[in-house]
C-alpha cells in the first residue's frame, strides 16, 4: 500500500514538472535542463520552491538523471542513502554505492531508451535494505516525448525505498517460530525418547525412575510453552483475562522468593528480598501477579553469574502513603550481565525479545516470551513496567501496581496491551 | 556429550550404557573443551545451542586444537534447516543427529557409524 502511494506521489511530481517543462517549454523538445539553471523555468519563484521542498522531504530516496545520465534531481534522502556528500554529484557517485552485479547504469539506460521499468528487490547498500524502482519519465503520460523524429525520453527516476526495517522483523518472525519449534520440539522429543527406553526394557528401577520424572517434568515444561503461547497470542488480540481477587502481594513476593531459593543457592546467588511494612491487600489477579514476579526472578538469576547478587524490593509509593491510593512498586535487581543499551528499547517486545535470545542455531533458545507476557499482564492492571540496566554491571526491573480497594467493575477484565517497546 | 538439557543427556547415557559405553558429560561448551581434552574420548556428541558458548564455536575449537581436533563429533539439534546442517558439516562435524528424529536405541549404531567414517576419513588423509 505504501509503495504504490510514493510511486503515485513521485509520478505525482514529475507530472506536474514534464507538464510545466514540456507544455511550455516545448520548442526545446527533448533537451535536459542545464545545470545550474531553474529546474522549471516556468514555475514561479514561489512554486518551484514548494515543489522543490515536496520532493526532498519524501522519506525515500529520489534520483531523476537526464537521458545522458547527468543527475538531474537528488534528494535529501537519497543523498542520506548513497552517502553522497558532493553537492552535485555525478551518476558514477551515485551508481557507485550500489552492487556492481546490478549493472545500474544498464538498467537505467534501459528505462531512457526502451521505456523498461525495472524493480530491485532487497539491494544492499551499507547496512540498510532498499527496494529500488527504476522507471522512465516523458510526456504527460510518463513514457516518452514524441517528437517528429519519434519518441524521446527526458531520462529516468531511481526510486530507493528503505526496507531494513520489514527486514528486520521478517527475521525476528523467523527466529520467533524457530524458537516455537525449538520449545516444543525438545520437551516432545524427550517426552518420547523416554517412552521408548521403557518400552525397549533393560534398564534399572533408579533408571525407570528417572525416566518416569523426566516425562513428568518435560510434559510440565510443555504445557507451560503452550500456556505461554497462548497467552501470547491473547495479548496481541487484546484478550488477556484478568481474576482479580483481592490479594496480599507481600505474601506473592514472598513466595516467589521461596520458589528460586534454590536455584540461587545452586548458584551460589544471594537472593534477598526487602518488603515494606503494612503492605495494604488489594486487588490483582494472584496468578498473573506471580507469574510476572516469577518471570523477572527467574530471568535476573539466568543473567547473573555465580556468587551475584539478586533483590528483590516491594512498598508502596510516596502517593499512597499520603494521599492513600497510590501503587504498590516493586523491582527485581541483580549485578548480572546487564542488557546493551541498543536493545534495552524493545526488551519487552515479542520478537526483539526473541531475537535477543536466539538467532536460531546461535544463542541458548527459550521463548522469550516471559518478559512480553509479564509486560502484558501489569499493564493490564493498569501498572507500568521499565528497566534500568548497564552492560556488564546489572539491571534493574521496575513495575507499579494501582492499589485498587475494589475489583473495578467487574472481577473479570478484558483488556488491551500494547506491545510498545518500553523506554 | 556436550548438553545443557538434563534429559538429554539423561536419556542418551541410559540408552548408551546398555550397549557397554561409558560416558563424560558436560553442561557447557567450556567445561565441554576443557572435559574433551583431559578424558581424549573416541566420540563428542555436541549440542548446537548451548548456554555459553554456541556449538559450532566448540566445534571450531575443537577441531583447531591439535589434542581434540581428530576426536569425530555429531552435533545434537532440534532445527533441522539445511543451512544449519551444512554449517556444522563445514566446520568439521562428521555427523548432525536430530533430537526429535534419533531413537535412543539407535544412538549405539549411528555412533559406531561417525566413528568409522571418521577412522576412513582419517586414514585417507594420511601421507603414503
Amino acid at each position: 500500500m505504501f509503495v504504490p502511494i510514493l510511486l503515485l506521489t513521485a509520478a505525482l511530481i514529475f507530472s506536474i514538472a514534464i507538464f510545466f517543462y514540456f507544455v511550455l517549454n516545448r520548442k526545446r523538445g527533448g533537451q535536459v535542463l542545464p545545470q545550474g539553471k531553474k529546474l522549471f523555468p516556468r514555475l514561479s519563484h514561489h512554486e518551484e520552491l514548494k515543489l522543490i521542498s515536496v520532493i526532498s522531504s519524501l522519506s525515500d530516496g529520489l534520483i531523476v538523471v537526464d537521458n545522458k545520465l547527468n543527475p538531474w534531481i537528488v534528494n535529501t534522502a537519497a543523498r542520506s542513502f548513497l552517502g553522497l556528500t558532493r553537492e552535485n554529484p555525478n551518476f558514477y557517485d551515485i551508481a557507485s554505492p550500489f552492487p556492481r552485479n546490478l549493472n545500474l547504469a544498464e538498467k537505467v539506460k534501459d528505462a531512457i531508451n526502451y521505456n523498461r521499468t525495472t524493480t530491485l528487490h532487497e539491494v544492499q547498500l551499507g547496512d540498510r535494505t532498499f527496494q529500488v524502482f527504476i522507471a522512465s519519465i516523458g510526456d504527460r503520460n510518463m513514457t516518452h516525448f514524441a517528437t517528429k523524429e519519434g519518441l524521446y525520453s527526458l531520462g529516468a527516476s531511481i526510486l530507493l525505498q528503505d526496507i531494513s526495517t520489514e527486514k528486520s522483523l521478517e527475521k525476528m518472525k523467523e527466529d520467533f517460530a524457530h524458537v516455537i519449534i525449538h520449545e516444543l520440539r525438545a520437551p516432545v522429543a524427550a517426552i518420547k525418547n523416554s517412552a521408548s527406553l521403557l518400552i525397549a526394557g533393560g534398564i534399572s528401577d533408579d533408571e525407570k525412575k528417572k525416566i518416569l520424572e523426566i516425562i513428568h517434568t518435560q510434559s510440565e515444561k510443555l504445557l507451560t510453552q503452550i500456556s505461554y503461547f497462548l497467552d501470547a497470542g491473547r495479548l496481541e488480540e487484546g484478550k488477556l483475562i484478568l481474576n482479580k481477587t483481592q490479594g496480599d502481594i507481600a505474601k506473592v513476593v514472598k513466595e516467589g522468593v521461596d520458589l528460586f531459593l534454590p536455584e540461587a543457592k545452586r548458584k551460589r546467588i544471594t537472593l534477598t528480598a526487602e518488603i515494606g511494612n503494612d503492605l495494604p491487600f488489594f486487588y490483582f489477579d494472584n496468578n498473573r501477579i506471580v507469574e510476572a514476579v516469577n518471570n523477572l526472578l527467574s530471568n535476573s538469576l539466568k543473567y547473573t553469574n555465580d556468587f551475584g547478587i539478586v533483590k528483590i524490593t516491594a512498598d508502596t509509593d510516596d502517593n499512597y502513603n499520603a494521599t492513600g491510593s497510590g501503587n504498590v512498586v516493586i523491582s527485581v535487581s541483580d549485578n548480572g550481565v546487564g542488557i546493551p543499551r541498543q536493545k534495552q528499547g524493545l526488551l519487552f517486545t515479542k520478537f526483539s525479545q526473541v531475537q535477543k535470545e536466539v538467532s536460531a542455531e546461535t544463542q541458548k533458545a527459550s521463548s522469550g516470551l516471559g518478559l512480553y507476557i509479564t509486560k502484558g499482564i501489569i499493564e493490564a492492571h493498569g501498572g507500568h513496567i521499565s528497566v534500568n540496566s548497564t552492560e556488564g554491571k546489572g539491571t534493574i526491573v521496575t513495575f507499579t501496581l494501582p492499589i485498587n480497594s475494589q475489583a473495578d467493575d467487574a472481577s473479570i477484565q478484558q483488556v488491551t496491551s500494547s506491545s510498545r517497546p518500553v523506554n | 556429550m556436550i548438553d545443557d538439557d538434563q534429559a538429554v543427556l539423561t536419556l542418551f547415557s541410559t540408552a548408551l550404557k546398555k550397549h557397554g559405553y561409558d560416558i563424560v558429560t558436560a553442561p557447557d561448551g567450556k567445561s565441554g573443551i576443557e572435559k574433551a581434552k583431559t578424558e581424549k574420548p573416541d566420540m563428542i556428541l555436541l549440542d548446537q545451542v548451548l548456554p555459553d558458548i554456541q556449538g559450532n564455536e566448540v566445534l571450531t575449537t575443537l577441531k583447531q586444537d591439535d589434542a581434540t581436533k581428530s576426536i569425530p563429533v555429531a552435533m545434537l539439534s532440534n532445527f533441522g534447516q539445511t543451512e544449519l546442517v551444512q554449517k556444522a558439516i563445514n566446520s568439521g562435524a562428521t555427523d548432525y543427529i536430530l533430537k526429535y528424529q534419533i531413537e535412543p536405541d539407535e544412538l549405539d549404531t549411528k555412533i559406531r557409524d561417525i566413528v568409522r567414517i571418521a577412522q576412513s576419513q582419517a586414514g585417507s588423509e594420511q601421507p603414503f
